[in-house]
């Protein structure tokens, strides 16, 4: 005998089961995001230790310390946040917060598959990029607000580091959409289904990573956060929660500049087919191999490279990235205008 | 619609976790609260003067050529766009860059010079 299923509980269940809900909430979405965002953290501990030959987490969770990550953030959850006296209290508290909301926003456009996407927009590359071109201000206003020397010299480099790398990128990105002739990521993955462009944009390709490095303040371009002279500059007031949100925000910014770099230059899901699976599962599985790959040059670099002081930072930025970009352009709108000639 | 669906489910999501990470920071961290925790301290100093008070003036002119390179971007932008549906009138933005990549490379050799402190 079937017990039948009684009406509210039916609603909840179909409403959990929908497409959109597990699209928003499960993948792509917040638990994938957040999973991603803590799993980046550990991972890159575990990298880094192999690098300075030590064994990194080990000690929390049964297999590589997988746990330490998830008893840092209780730890952090567990400590009272304590808002400095001379800090702007309420900017103070709500900018890591917004900080992580458009940092996981960014995920919203971003497709892991032409199915694999919770909202799939005709100028997603623009949506994005006003996202990114917005997520610093967060951060500049909190270093601002914590009404500290330290935070507020993290912050003025933090500044100058965005303005100098935001043209550039702004750049790359057109150099992609001029080649695809669309503003819609998934048309743009589809563009490379047979070259991606990092072999027909290689300046591009390079521009758009050193940029995107420096908008998520990785090594060599983390003096904002300086751990040495500054003490974690503009976050240096945040302990607590207000320090966890914080770091979720940077590694979700992270794993999302890595995301959209495999999408645009990387070919995103096109990779060999593989016998007897699925597009809906080879796709994805196609990103994230890309994904670990880049990721994990991402992450070395930290181990490998110092930091480089402002001046090279702001030179690299304003005297040879913006040049190239343009130089990039030119290339690329030659491509374009060359096979009219002929046609 | 389904789409809509799901991007404003995520933005619920996405706004909800950290109201959820300071519920729970409420419900774990202890509630004693003292003046003498909130003072600011710097290098074990109790803080003289605001820290707004030492803002590097000579920095402005990066500013400017900020605003001078979001307006040559947006015009560059712009153009590009002109020629995804248009490539045949490619040739009026290979011009402009062409002008434009070798005036940048100009400027780059000029700016060498700009005073830099931080």
């Amino acid at each position: 005998m079937v017990v039948p299923i009684p009406p509210p509980l039916d609603q909840v269940i179909r409403f959990v089961a929908s497409e959109p809900f597990v699209k928003a909430a499960i993948f792509p979405g917040a638990t994938f995001v957040a999973v991603l965002g803590i799993l980046s953290v550990w991972y890159e501990r575990k990298l880094l230790a192999r690098v300075m030959l030590r064994i990194g987490p080990f000690h929390v969770g049964k297999y590589g310390g997988w746990l330490q990550v998830v008893a840092d953030a209780v730890k952090f959850l567990s400590k009272e946040y304590i808002i400095p006296s001379r800090a702007r209290r309420k900017l103070f508290v709500t900018m890591p917060m917004a900080a992580l909301v458009l940092s996981a926003l960014l995920f919203a456009f971003i497709p892991f598959s032409e199915y694999w996407v919770i909202y799939r927009s005709d100028i997603s590359v623009l949506l994005i990029f006003l996202l990114l071109a917005v997520s610093p201000i967060p951060f500049i206003i909190a270093g601002w607000a914590a009404g500290s020397k330290y935070s507020f010299i993290g912050m003025i480099r933090f500044a100058f580091q965005v303005f100098a790398y935001e043209i550039p990128l702004f750049l790359a990105l057109t150099g992609v959409i001029i080649a695809a002739r669309s503003f819609d990521i998934v048309d743009i993955v589809n563009a490379q289904y047979a070259v991606p462009f990092i072999i027909t944009q290689v300046i591009g390709f390079l521009v758009f990573f050193i940029a995107a490095l420096s908008e998520a303040e990785r090594i060599p371009f983390d003096l904002p956060t300086a751990e040495q002279e500054l003490v974690e500059g503009w976050m240096v007031e945040y302990g607590s929660v207000g320090f966890l949100t914080i770091q979720l925000a940077m590694y979700t910014k992270l794993d999302a500049l890595v995301f959209l770099t495999v999408n645009l230059y990387l070919g995103g899901w096109h990779g060999p087919m593989l016998p007897g699976i699925p597009a809906t599962i080879a796709h994805p599985f196609w990103v994230f191999v890309k994904i670990l790959v880049l990721l994990s040059i991402v992450l070395l670099f930290r181990g490998v490279y110092t930091r480089i002081t402002m001046k090279k930072i702001l030179d690299l930025g304003w005297r040879v990235l913006i040049p190239l970009a343009l130089i990039n352009l030119f290339i690329v709108s030659l491509t374009v205008y060359l096979p009219t000639l002929t046609a | 619609m389904s789409q809509t669906e799901a991007l404003i489910y995520y933005t619920v999501l996405t706004a909800a976790l950290p109201l959820i990470l300071i519920l729970a920071n409420k419900l774990l961290s202890s509630g004693r609260r003292t003046r003498r925790k909130r003072l600011s301290f710097e290098s074990g100093q109790v803080p003289f003067e605001w820290a707004e008070t030492s803002f590097p003036v000579e920095y402005f002119p990066y500013a400017i050529i900020y605003v001078a390179y979001a307006v040559l971007s947006i015009a560059v932008f712009v153009s590009a766009l002109a020629i995804i549906d248009n490539p045949q009138y490619a040739l009026n933005l290979v011009l402009l860059l062409g002008v434009l990549s070798a005036s940048s490379i100009f400027a780059a050799l000029s700016l060498k010079d700009l005073p830099q402190r931080l």
